[in-house]
């Protein structure tokens, strides 16, 4: 092997190396930068259970959360959930986003039915989607009792 | 000239050396046809084909004008709004509700932005079907075209940013909406969504970062875009319709005629013409912002159901109506197959480089525009749960 080759594999090799050095060192600003762009997590609040206060006052118009219409939609962290009296002492609450492009969905008492006004989703009410474009069923969440104060979780023993 | 003698002129050139430029310029020429093709079309055998020799396309040149300066109206009547607009959940409608009614003429600056932003795209989208309908991207400007589709597409984004920002119960379900398309993109899909929310839901981060991509990040990008646009144009002047071009040729070669087609001077006859119809646009555009305001709406509250009959803006109600008919990841593979195609038309359309006719792209063209047209029009006449019962 005379010395030209040796200095012409040397230098493929080198400039094997710088390529994958600069294409490392792109790849790695390109990484930064779209971890970068993802939200901070600080503010994501896990919640595993929320308090309406005492079900004796849900319906009392001055309280935080109160039944419009026998209907209440209310923030759960991120989530927004929609709890429907459906007989007395008795409540259903789901996610109040509909499955299909996450419109806010609301209880049509008369037809026993959650409507999405965005695209004319159907759910019944066991959250079953029953007409129009949603994917899914809505998710349900549980209604936990406790000396007359009612709590929503997304599990039944996180109260 | 006389300004070329003044003293303002001299002052100026002595320091800058501005005379190249302003020779460079004045020797631009707009194609406008041929008078000298009329003399000899009755001579010719192929009169017909000469009769559409005569360029009848100038009246679309206005149109790229046109876009540039309802952007320029659209960049000042946005710094004004930044004086009175405070970004916020809790501030950003109550900002907007003040300055329509509390300071004098926010009405009419606010209005004015919003119809500028719809005219703009009109008259993009203009100018870019007649580019297309007269070959303009064919070589050698194929990156004119490029450009100009990243401009619409850009425009467009900013249209959509824009919505969210008066926090009202339109602008928000349709914001809730538009971005939970994403989902639907493969592998990237849900990483877009986050960043675009800045979250998992429309929130005060959502807001703030539309406000960042309306007013800096998307206004940067159609600025440096315009600016190369404007370049290439400016560099390869304005485009002759082919059939010019190709009736040229085919004149020569049979009469050995060369034939003289009429021009008119870029710098300043053009320039002027162009200033007399941007005057008239800016009229209508005062016109429509006094007579039809833009209205606000109601504050969007993120806990009550939306409005029914729930539409985005004029310029995606037809990308609505496909998205409304078949599943959302086939819409969104099918309009990005599309959007490749169409950005790369001045590169698969050989047949225009070599300045032949190319039936294909012209039916390509004309299927697309009815197709935008009518979905368009579905769109706005239909009401949304229409199309829940056509869902499949």
């Amino acid at each position: 092997m005379d010395s030209g080759n040796i200095d012409s594999s040397k230098r493929s090799l080198i400039n094997w190396l710088l390529g994958a050095g600069v294409f490392a060192w792109i790849g790695g600003i390109f990484a930064a930068f779209f971890q970068y762009l993802k939200p901070s997590q600080s503010n994501v609040a896990n919640l595993n259970y929320i308090s309406l206060g005492l079900e004796s006052k849900l319906e009392d118009p001055k309280n935080k959360f109160k039944l419009k219409n026998n209907q209440m939609i209310f923030p759960f962290g991120e989530k927004k959930l929609i709890l429907v009296k459906i007989d007395i002492n008795k409540y259903k609450v789901f996610s109040a986003q509909c499955t299909h492009a996450g419109c806010i969905v609301e209880w049509k008492a008369n037809e026993k039915i959650f409507f999405c006004n965005c695209h004319g989703g159907k759910f019944d009410i066991n959250g079953k989607n029953i007409a129009g474009p949603p994917p899914s069923p809505l998710p349900e969440y549980k209604v936990v009792l406790k000396k007359g104060e009612m709590f929503v979780t997304e599990r039944q023993n996180e109260v | 000239m006389k300004f070329r003698k003044s003293k303002i002129f001299k002052w100026i050139d002595e320091r800058y050396e501005i005379t190249p430029l302003v020779d460079y310029m004045s020797k631009k020429d707009v194609p406008l046809g041929s008078e000298n093709l009329w003399k000899y079309r009755k001579e010719m055998p192929f009169s017909e084909f000469l009769h559409r020799l005569i360029h009848r396309h100038y009246l679309w040149y206005y149109f790229g004008g046109i876009t540039l300066f309802l952007f320029i109206v659209l960049i000042i009547s946005g710094f004004l709004l930044l004086f009175h607009y405070k970004g916020g959940v809790d501030t950003a409608y109550d900002s907007v509700k003040d300055m329509i009614s509390n300071v004098e003429f926010g009405w009419l600056i606010r209005s004015v932005h919003s119809w500028a932003a719809n005219l703009m795209i009109l008259a993009a989208f203009i100018h870019m079907f007649s580019v297309l309908f007269t070959k303009a991207y064919r070589k050698p400007r194929e990156l004119t075209w490029v450009t100009g589709v990243f401009i619409l597409a850009l425009s467009m984004g900013a249209g959509f940013t824009g919505y969210l920002l008066p926090w009202n119960k339109l602008s928000y379900f349709a914001v809730q909406i538009g971005t939970d398309m994403m989902k639907g993109i493969p592998l990237i899909g849900d990483y877009l969504l986050e960043v675009l929310r800045g979250g998992n839901q429309i929130s005060g981060a959502t807001l703030h970062r539309f406000l960042g991509l309306h007013v800096a990040i998307i206004p940067l990008g159609i600025v440096i875009l315009v600016g190369i646009h404007l370049l290439f144009i400016q560099r390869q002047g304005i485009s002759e319709p082919m059939e010019i071009e190709t009736g040229k040729a085919k004149m020569k070669e049979l009469t050995g005629v060369e034939l003289n087609i009429k021009t008119m001077k870029f710098f300043p006859n053009f320039i002027l013409r162009d200033l007399v119809v941007w005057l008239i646009v800016l009229n209508i555009l005062v016109l429509l912002a006094v007579f039809f305001p833009w209205e606000l709406g109601e504050k969007a509250d993120p806990l009550a159901p939306p409005p029914p009959n729930l539409k985005p803006e004029w310029f995606f109600l037809a990308m609505y109506v496909v998205i409304e008919l078949v599943p959302i990841r086939v819409a969104l593979i099918f309009f990005g197959i599309l959007g490749i195609t169409w950005l790369l038309i001045p590169f698969w359309d050989r047949k225009a480089s070599r300045g032949e006719k190319s039936n294909f792209v012209l039916i390509f063209g004309i299927v697309f525009t009815v197709l935008f047209v009518i979905l368009t029009i579905i769109g706005y006449l239909f009401p949304t749960n229409w199309f829940s019962k056509l869902h499949f």
